[in-house]
């Protein structure tokens, strides 16, 4: 058997009530623009009755909102009043179900004019207007009609006299007037509906804003931790709930509650003007005291729903108490916000143009919450990139001061009397490679900083003797290596045989020293480096070896990229920015070579905490840079 | 200038190279120089010299670190924990700090402690003057 359907309300009864609640709700806000149209209904002595639609099913449903028939309010028999206003909501109700307006002999015999207010084709309103009189002949036909209804219903002389004179004081009226007061209302009816329908819209609107409102919530366990965001979220609500307090003319309390198994208000607005006391069932755990004025960061424990005792926290002030409990937001996997708003009963708790406003006011606020939170993600991510280029700085200021410290203290012992001229002879033999040795820092943040700047070298080669740059590389730096007891020998029978090549002097210089430099740094004490040239594959290699901490496999292509610098290298050295190696590889790439680690292997011999590994780096060339071979001496 | 004479310094600085004039000055000036390259070697030394301290501490910030001494970062701040670890284990000595660093975030502890800061590169009077004020002041307690 198929299942039964289930039972749902119809889309268009659905819809229909929708819209008589929102026209019911909208009133108050038409009536600035209906204001004009009475007072000139008034002029006229023209009664209108403004009713709203709820549904179809029933015309005693008909709401007769606004009635302002002076006609019908103006008899004193209740039983004829109240007929009177029935039949304002049977006539309404047969304009809702047939969606036109038309005009109609009322049982007093007067012309009246019912016109629908349509959204989406449904009737959401009434305009009835008239109760007037024909001029001429066309009245007497109206006498008839109340003549008649008299009789049918047994009225008294006295009542039906009533009657006559009341009618008598309403003004006449031409047939042509009267199509031009259906065209007035048929008008005014649109623009009501046009009122309606962007209230509608509006209202949709935040609803479907609302919708996000558990993503932005999501930030919220940022108000923790950031003053900033907290500050600026509460400015934030502070702001929009004066424009709501000032919408409805009505006091409005924000509440966030953080919630799981024990509340915590994270602040209350507009507490600063409200005294009010927590309620004995609360229990308070950050603090003791159970009278607040301002607002506070509270924790507190309560026995069900917030609502009870931030209720009874409000009752004081607020003679009767409305919650709306705005949303809720699971936040991970242990907490859960709240934004509850409270306010006077002066609004009923279904005004949901009310509700739609709250939630409008709010989305607002939330997204200016939002905006909060992507202006702190923003600074935050500055102050990551200024951490990093902070300490980029300290780096390079650590790089270039120490030699600069070595080199000031030398100049000073340079100059003390006490000094013995032994120490000067070596102070004065250092001096120069310290001096070169800062050249060189500067030198390798200057080319870091402009990259790969070093391609388009290609005019600066010129012949040179590799043999004797070697040596003298050797040479400025044995005064460095001295220091940790290393020695750097040259493999001269290698070397010499080379002869001459043609290659950048500076850039090989500058890529060499790097190399150099990081050998003697990461060298263990009694250790030997050995430069050695060789020709293989048709290559011009330069080798640097020395004996000191390993490069792991996996990190023998990264040490040469900019700022790398091992763990190994770090926990054995602090100085170094982790550019020498970079720049050494662009200024070979420079001149059509590379360069690579080789081998990394382990000695067997432990210094201190860190293996020995016998490590040699490769400065490569094409083949082709070699000029001539100066044979074996 | 005062004399240094006698003094037994404990001079934690990873850079032996470049602060060699100022050791040999601090030597010249009759001082016995203690040198410890890291922090964890900073605190093997103080521990090895438990009951004779050093007379004056002359400590680095950026150097490595080292298995006890865990940097957060990346060394820059090691000094500064061979310093907290110092007041843990209620170990006094004199100190100046001698450093490129100039960030008062990393030197609050000290300015705290009031501690003498020397920023590298630094004249050698300069950092006398400094010894001069903290042994001056060990002198008044």
């Amino acid at each position: 058997m198929p299942d039964p359907e289930p039972q749902t309300t119809p889309q268009h009864e659905h819809d229909s009530m929708l819209y008589a609640q929102l026209f019911a709700d909208c009133l108050p806000d038409m009536r600035k623009y209906l204001d004009v149209l009475f007072a000139t209904i008034f002029q006229s002595w023209g009664p209108l009755v403004l009713v709203a639609i709820e549904g179809e099913d029933d015309y005693r449903a008909v709401d007769v909102s606004s009635d302002l028939a002076p006609f019908c309010a103006a008899i004193n028999n209740l039983g004829l009043r109240d007929r009177c206003f029935e039949c304002d909501r049977k006539i309404a109700h047969e304009v809702a179900r047939s969606r036109k307006s038309f005009s109609y002999w009322c049982d007093w015999g007067m012309r009246i004019i019912a016109v629908p207010i349509l959204i989406h084709d449904v009737t959401v309103g009434v305009i009835l207007c008239g109760q007037k009189r024909l001029e001429g002949d066309d009245d007497l036909e109206g006498q008839r009609l109340l003549e008649k209804f008299a009789d049918e219903n047994g009225l008294d002389n006295d009542l039906q006299k009533e009657l006559r004179e009341q009618r008598n004081l309403c003004p006449a009226v031409s047939p042509s007037q009267v199509k031009e007061m259906v065209d007035i209302f048929m008008a005014t009816s649109l623009f009501i509906s046009q009122i309606l329908y962007s209230k509608l819209e509006e209202a949709t609107r935040s609803v479907r804003d609302a919708d996000t409102l558990k993503d932005l919530f999501a930030g919220f366990g940022e108000l923790d931790r950031n003053p900033m965001i907290l500050a600026r979220f509460w400015n934030a609500l502070d702001k929009q709930l004066e424009k709501l307090s000032t919408m409805f003319d009505s006091r409005c309390i924000a509440v966030v509650l953080e919630a799981e198994g024990e509340y915590r208000v994270l602040a209350s607005h507009s507490l600063e003007r409200v005294k009010f006391q927590l309620s004995p069932d609360a229990h308070l755990i950050s603090s003791t005291k159970k009278d607040f004025t301002g607002p506070e960061y509270l924790t507190l424990t309560g026995p069900a729903f917030p609502d009870c005792f931030l209720t009874s926290l409000v009752r004081e002030t607020y003679s009767s108490v409305n919650v709306v409990v705005f949303d809720k937001a699971r936040l991970g996997a242990d907490r859960i916000l709240h934004l509850l708003v409270y306010f006077d009963s002066t609004i009923p708790r279904h005004n949901r143009l009310f509700m739609h406003q709250i939630e409008q006011v709010m989305s607002l606020f939330l997204r200016e919450t939002a905006n909060s939170f992507l202006h702190a993600e923003r600074v935050e991510q500055l102050q990551k990139e200024l951490a990093v280029k902070d300490a980029m700085l300290l780096d390079v200021v650590h790089q270039i001061n120490q030699p600069l410290q070595g080199i000031l203290a030398d100049c000073e012992n340079l100059a003390s009397s006490t000094f013995s001229l032994e120490r000067k002879d070596r102070i004065t033999r250092n001096l120069p490679f310290r001096v070169k040795h800062l050249a060189r820092e500067v030198k390798s943040v200057q080319y870091a900083e402009k990259g790969g700047m070093l391609r388009p070298a290609m005019q600066n080669f010129s012949s040179v003797n590799l043999s004797k740059l070697l040596i003298e590389a050797a040479i400025d730096f044995q005064g460095y290596a001295d220091e940790k007891s290393v020695r750097i020998e040259v493999d001269r029978s290698a070397s010499d045989s080379l002869g001459e090549v043609l290659i950048g002097r500076e850039h090989l210089g500058m890529a060499l020293m790097n190399v150099l430099f990081n050998a003697v740094k990461y060298s263990f004490p009694g250790t030997i480096i050995t430069i050695r040239p060789d020709l293989a594959n048709q290559q011009l290699r330069i080798l640097v070896t020395d004996h000191g901490i390993e490069i792991e496999p996996s990190e023998r292509e990264s040490i040469f990229r900019k700022h790398m610098r091992t763990g190994r290298a770090k926990a054995f050295s602090q100085s170094g920015l982790g550019i020498g190696l970079f720049v050494t590889s662009e200024l070979m790439r420079g001149m059509g070579g590379d360069a690579v680690v080789v081998e990394s292997c382990p000695t067997g011999r432990v210094y201190e905490q860190f293996h020995e590994h016998r490590t040699t780096i490769a400065l490569k060339l094409p083949q082709s840079v070699v000029l001539k071979s100066g044979g074996t001496k | 200038m005062a004399t240094l004479k006698g003094l037994r310094i404990m001079f934690a600085d990873d850079e032996t190279y470049h602060m060699r004039g100022t050791i040999e000055a601090l030597e010249n000036a009759g001082a016995k120089v203690d040198v410890v390259t890291g922090g964890t070697k900073a605190l093997e030394y103080l521990r090895k010299h438990e009951t004779k301290l050093p007379d004056l501490l002359i400590l680095d910030i950026m150097m490595p670190g080292g298995p006890e001494i865990q940097s957060t970062n990346e060394g820059r701040t090691t000094g500064v924990e061979v310093f907290k670890w110092m007041q843990r284990e209620n170990i006094t000595i004199p100190t100046v700090v001698s450093t490129v660093v100039t960030d008062p975030l990393i030197l609050k502890i000290f300015r705290e402690h009031k501690i003498p800061i020397v920023e590298k590169p630094y004249w050698f009077e300069d950092l006398v003057d400094q010894i001069d004020k903290v042994l001056n002041e060990r002198e008044k307690q």
